[in-house]
C-alpha cells in the first residue's frame, strides 16, 4: 500500500471519522499550518491555547489513529489586519517556534494584501531566518498571480534560500514562475474554490514532479481531507508513473520540512503497523459516491 | 548550584556525548544565572533536538540512589531529554521557579509536559506545585496523564484525599496499569473502595469487564454479599479476573469465601503487581 503525507491539513476542525478514513487512506503523517478558525479571534489568549493545542492536543489526538502530527506555527495573513492583536501573537510566537512537532513559520503571507499584511509577513521571514525553520507561504485567493509574485519578491528583498520556502495554493498561472525561481511549489486540491485534481494531474504531466508538492489544506470549509491520496490513485489511473506519484505526494514534503530538523521517517515507521495491516488492500473510496465523473478518486473542481 | 542538579549531572554526564555534554552545560548556567525566563524557555525547548531521546542508562547504584529521593523511578519509563530537562528545572532558584514553570506550563507541548510533571518531584519547593499536578490530572492525554499518575511519588506524597482518589479512579478508567501508582495501597481509603465497588456494579450491569485491578483495592469491602455476586459470575470471567479474585479471597479474613476457593481449586501463584504487569502485556 502507497503511503502518503498531507502536507496541509487543518485538523483541529475535523473529526475523528477523517483521521480514521486518512488513515485507511494511507496517510501516515500531515502537517498542520496555523491558520485562522472561521472566527476571527479578539484575545491574544485564544491564540496562546490554538498554538498550545497544535503542540499538545492534537497531536495527541492524531497519534490515536497512527499518524504521526506536526505543524507550522505563524500569524495568519487575515488576522495580521487586527494590528494590536497581531503585535501581541508576534510577542506569543518565540514561544512556540521550538516546539519538537514545529516544522516550519507559516502559514504566512498576503490576504488582501494590506500594509499591516505586509509588516507582519516580514517580521516572521525574519523570524523563520533566525531559528531556521523552512517557511509556508499563503498566497491569496483574490489576486492571485500579483500576490504570489510579490511575496516571492519580499522574500528573495529578506535574503531567504527558495530551497526553505514552500509556496502554496498555485494553480496553473502562478507554476511555472513559482518553480522558475526555485521554490518547493505546493498545490491545494479543494473542491471549488482552489484546484481539483484532474488538474493536477495535468499539472504534474506537464511539469513532473520535481519540487511539487500535492495537499488537501481540508477545514472547516467544504473540503476532503482524502484528496492528497485520491489524487495519488488518479494520477496513478491517468499513467503517471509510481515515482512521480511517490514524489508529489510523500517525498518532496519530507524533504523540505525535514530542514526543520524536526521531521523524520523514522518518526512513523513503528507506527501502529498493525493498524495499517489491518486496512491493507481497502480501497480508498470504500462505501462512498463518486461526487462526479468516472472515476472514485476525482475531487470535484 | 542547587543539591538536586549535582547529583541529576551525574547521572546525565555519563550518558551524554562531548558535544552534547559542552551544549547542555552551557544551557544549564544560562539558566542558572539568570533572572529572565527566557534563557529556560529556550533551553527547555531545544533539549530534545540537541540531547536526542534515546532511553535512559542508570546502574543498579544509581539507581539505588534515585529511588532514595524518587520512590517508583525506574528508568525504563524515562529518556536522557527528559532528565535533562528537569535538570534545567532544578538549576532555577527557587525564587523564581514557580512562576517560570507555571508560565510553560500554559504553553508547553505534550512532551514538555510529560518531562515537567516528571520532574516536579526532584525540586526542592515541590509541594509548590500541588495545584499544577492536580490540575494535570484532568488531561485527556494519555502520555500527559501516565507522567503524574504512575511511578511518580508526587500524588502520594502531596494529593489530598479527594485528588488522590481522582488519579485512582481516572487511572482505572483509563485501562492504566494502576500497580505503577506510588503508593497505591498506602493511600487506599474508604471512600475509594466504596467508589470502586460502585464502578464494579455498573461495568456488570452494563456487560462490561471490570479491570481485574480493581479488586486489589476493592478487597477491603469484600464481603458475603459481594461473593455472591461474583460466583454468580464467576464463569464469565476470563483467566486474570479470576486470578485476581483469588488472589483477593488469598487476602481476606472471610471464611466462607476461603471454602469456595477451597472446594473449586480457585488459586493463583501470582503477586497482585505480577498479575498487573501480565495485564499490562495483554493490553
Amino acid at each position: 500500500m502507497m503511503r502518503f503525507i498531507d502536507p496541509h491539513i487543518h485538523m483541529t476542525s475535523r473529526t475523528t471519522d477523517d483521521y480514521q478514513a486518512m488513515r485507511k487512506a494511507g496517510i501516515v503523517a500531515i502537517i498542520e499550518p496555523a491558520f485562522w478558525l472561521g472566527q476571527p479571534r479578539t484575545e491574544a489568549g485564544a491564540f496562546k491555547d490554538y498554538f498550545s493545542s497544535l503542540v499538545g492536543w492534537e497531536q495527541f489526538r492524531s497519534s490515536q489513529f497512527g499518524i504521526k502530527h506536526y505543524c507550522t506555527m505563524g500569524l495568519n495573513s487575515k488576522e495580521a489586519n487586527n494590528v494590536p492583536l497581531a503585535e501581541q501573537v508576534m510577542e506569543l510566537l518565540p514561544q512556540y517556534v521550538h516546539k519538537e512537532n514545529v516544522v516550519a513559520i507559516g502559514e504566512i503571507g498576503y490576504d488582501d494584501q494590506t500594509e499591516a499584511e505586509d509588516r507582519f509577513f516580514r517580521e516572521q521571514i525574519e523570524l523563520a531566518k533566525e531559528v531556521e525553520l523552512p517557511i509556508l507561504v499563503h498566497t491569496p485567493h483574490r489576486d492571485k498571480k500579483k500576490g504570489t509574485y510579490r511575496s516571492m519578491d519580499v522574500l528573495e528583498e529578506h535574503g531567504v534560500d527558495p530551497s526553505m520556502v514552500v509556496i502554496d495554493h498555485n494553480n496553473e498561472e502562478t507554476c511555472k514562475e513559482v518553480l522558475d525561481r526555485g521554490y518547493w511549489t505546493a498545490f491545494t486540491i479543494y473542491p471549488n474554490t482552489k484546484m481539483g485534481n484532474l488538474r493536477m494531474v495535468e499539472v504534474v504531466k506537464q511539469y513532473g514532479s520535481e519540487r511539487i508538492i500535492v495537499d488537501s489544506s481540508a477545514d472547516w470549509g467544504v473540503s476532503d481531507p482524502l484528496s492528497v491520496p485520491k489524487t495519488a490513485h488518479l494520477m496513478l489511473e491517468k499513467g503517471i508513473s509510481k515515482e512521480d506519484v511517490h514524489k508529489t505526494c510523500y517525498q518532496n514534503a519530507l524533504e523540505v520540512y525535514s530542514k526543520s530538523g524536526n521531521m523524520k521517517e523514522s518518526d512513523w515507521e513503528d507506527y501502529s503497523i498493525d493498524q495499517a495491516d489491518l486496512h491493507e488492500g481497502n480501497c480508498v473510496l470504500r462505501g462512498q459516491t463518486p461526487k462526479q465523473g468516472s472515476s472514485d478518486n476525482i475531487v470535484a473542481n | 548550584m542547587t543539591t538536586t542538579s549535582e547529583y541529576l549531572h551525574q547521572f546525565i554526564s555519563k550518558q551524554l556525548s562531548p558535544q552534547a555534554n559542552e551544549w547542555f552545560e552551557k544551557k544549564y548556567a544560562e539558566v542558572q544565572s539568570s533572572d529572565t525566563s527566557r534563557a529556560f524557555f529556550l533551553a527547555f525547548g531545544m533539549t530534545p533536538k540537541k540531547i536526542g531521546t534515546e532511553k535512559l542508562h542508570v546502574d543498579e547504584n544509581s539507581l539505588t540512589e534515585l529511588l532514595k529521593s524518587y520512590p517508583g523511578f525506574n528508568p525504563i519509563y524515562w529518556s536522557i531529554d527528559q532528565l535533562c530537562r528537569v535538570r534545567l528545572m532544578s538549576a532555577i532558584s527557587t525564587e523564581y521557579n514557580h512562576q517560570w514553570i507555571t508560565q510553560l506550563f500554559s504553553t508547553a507541548d505534550m512532551n514538555e509536559q510529560v518531562a515537567l510533571y516528571k520532574g516536579l518531584f526532584f525540586l526542592e519547593n515541590v509541594k509548590d506545585f500541588t495545584e499544577q499536578a492536580v490540575e494535570g490530572v484532568r488531561t485527556n492525554m494519555q502520555p500527559v496523564f501516565d507522567a503524574i499518575a504512575l511511578n511518580n511519588p508526587f500524588a502520594e506524597t502531596y494529593f489530598s484525599e479527594g485528588a488522590w482518589n481522582q488519579v485512582v479512579l481516572k487511572a482505572i478508567f483509563m485501562n492504566r496499569p494502576i500497580y505503577r501508582i506510588v503508593g497505591l495501597e498506602e493511600r487506599n481509603n474508604e471512600n475509594l473502595t466504596s467508589t470502586l465497588i460502585d464502578f464494579a456494579h455498573e461495568r456488570w450491569a452494563a456487560g462490561r469487564q471490570v479491570v481485574p485491578e480493581l479488586w486489589r483495592l476493592a478487597k477491603e469491602r469484600f464481603d458475603s454479599d459481594l461473593l455472591k455476586e461474583i460466583i454468580e459470575k464467576f464463569k464469565t470471567f476470563d483467566s486474570l479476573e479470576q486470578e485476581a479474585i483469588a488472589l483477593m479471597i488469598q487476602e481476606t479474613e472471610l471464611a466462607e469465601a476461603k471454602d469456595w476457593a477451597a472446594q473449586n481449586n480457585i488459586t493463583t501463584n501470582k503477586s497482585w503487581d505480577e498479575l498487573g504487569q501480565a495485564l499490562e502485556n495483554q493490553n
